[in-house]
């Protein structure tokens, strides 16, 4: 069962955690194109916190074309772009990219590098990584090459 | 009189319910670690179950001593099994409104829609069936009464010999009983309502979470169907009899039957709630490889 994990002390919104989430499972393929998300209610009452928040949270995911809400069926994951463009800029996120990016859904091209980008994440874990030093190795070799 | 009875139908499961408040309070801190938030999710259930079954039974017997104590025993005793439904429902729902709210800095919900249909199931589908057949019943039963209401007539030899029985359960039972079983239908969806609305319990992994909620939906639907199943077999049976006292075989044998099918049936669902509890909280949920202090 896939569950989102908020933590009110850390310096990202909590807004920002929810969406960089539900983007990082859409990327991976935890989910997938018409799943339905929980609605802004319930979800805001699961986690203890403001209905704003997590409306927010659904605003910007769909600003990002992740998610499109419809009336009666509510918010739901959206189907990946026909023809996803290249790569990623710097500077995106590596928790699901930025509003905007496109290629964020899980597609049997992805699905190799989802498997890929796990087998890294669990190796720099049996090395004594901490998640934020993974997630800087990953931010490091997205930036464009010195020459 | 029938105000007198609807103000016992109504008032006292209100009285009765205020009590779970007080009873199913929450007592210490929030529990910190795994087991301790098992053993405490595990008895917060029983008890709300316990709670609930107990008062819906202190309602039966108080009707039935009103029953006795009072006139139209036949409306008292109609609408007891239902009066207790409702009681049941209600405790249920004030229990589920007292698990704890999330607290802590780090917090975590499923990210999956949770509805009445996921949570109720087949036993959904069972009550929603057992109150639509016995719907039925009542409009049947409550045309087929005589004028009074609470007998039935069979005319014979073209008007020249008439028989009749009661008691039957016509509209004079009939009005008060869809009444009370229309408010603890209500009650049902309420309480329903509320085990598929509580926030995650802490600590929890969601899918032991999950299992809880589906335990107290069962049982919640287990009540209310024993209940309701055990007041239709009683209105059937009380049918059966006057219907075979008249001569109406065939529909005095179909209502005793129907009335058996209600009762085992309605024992049996009940039953099979009760093993819940292992696969809700027990079971389900992994023990931790050093067990911590019990809260």
């Amino acid at each position: 069962m896939t569950a989102l994990r908020v933590d009110l002390t850390s310096p990202v919104p909590v807004y920002e955690q929810i969406r960089a989430q539900v983007s990082a499972l859409v990327a991976v393929g935890g989910l997938r194109p018409g799943d339905r998300l929980p609605a802004s209610r319930d979800l805001a009452r699961d986690l203890g916190i403001a209905v704003g928040t997590v409306q927010r949270a659904y605003r910007e995911l769909e600003a990002g074309g992740v998610v499109t809400s419809r009336r009666r069926v509510g918010t739901v994951v959206a189907e990946p772009p026909a023809s996803p463009p290249g790569g990623t800029e710097p500077g995106d996120s590596p928790a699901g990219g930025e509003p905007g990016d496109p290629a964020r859904t899980a597609t049997s091209d992805t699905r190799g590098l989802v498997d890929e980008a796990r087998a890294l994440v669990a190796r720099a874990r049996s090395q004594g990584l901490s998640d934020e030093a993974v997630l800087a190795l990953i931010r490091g070799a997205l930036l464009p090459e010195r020459r | 009189m029938h105000a007198l009875v609807i103000v016992i139908a109504l008032g006292l499961p209100v009285l009765i319910v205020a009590l779970v408040v007080l009873l199913v309070a929450r007592r210490g801190g929030p529990p910190h670690d795994l087991d301790a938030t098992v053993v405490a999710a595990r008895r917060h259930e029983t008890r709300i179950s316990a709670v609930a079954a107990t008062t819906s039974i202190v309602m039966v017997l108080a009707l039935w001593v009103a029953a006795a104590t009072w006139g139209e025993p036949g409306v008292l005793l109609g609408v007891a099994p239902f009066t207790a439904a409702l009681t049941f429902s209600l405790a249920r729902a004030l229990g589920e409104a007292r698990w704890p709210r999330p607290t802590g800095e780090v917090r975590s919900a499923p990210l999956v829609r949770r509805s009445l249909r996921d949570q109720g199931g087949w036993r959904l589908t069972l009550f929603a069936s057992t109150v639509a057949g016995f719907f039925v019943v009542l409009v049947v039963f409550g045309l087929t009464a005589a004028d009074d209401g609470r007998s039935v007539e069979r005319v014979l030899d073209a008007g020249r010999e008439t028989h009749s029985a009661g008691p039957y359960p016509g509209w004079a039972v009939g009005v008060p009983v869809l009444l009370v079983l229309a408010l603890a239908v209500g009650a049902t969806l309420v309480a329903l309502r509320a085990v598929t609305r509580r926030p995650p319990i802490g600590l929890l992994p969601p899918e032991q979470d999950d299992a809880i909620r589906r335990t107290s939906a069962a049982r919640e639907l287990a009540g209310a169907q024993l209940w309701v199943g055990l007041g239709a077999a009683a209105y059937l049976a009380f049918a059966a009899g006057a219907l075979l006292r008249v001569g109406w075989l065939g529909g005095g044998v179909l209502c005793l039957l129907l009335a058996v099918v209600a009762f085992v049936g309605s024992v049996m669902i009940a039953a099979t709630a009760l093993p819940s509890r292992r696969a809700g909280a027990a079971d389900a949920v992994p023990r931790t490889a050093t067990p911590g202090p019990v809260a």
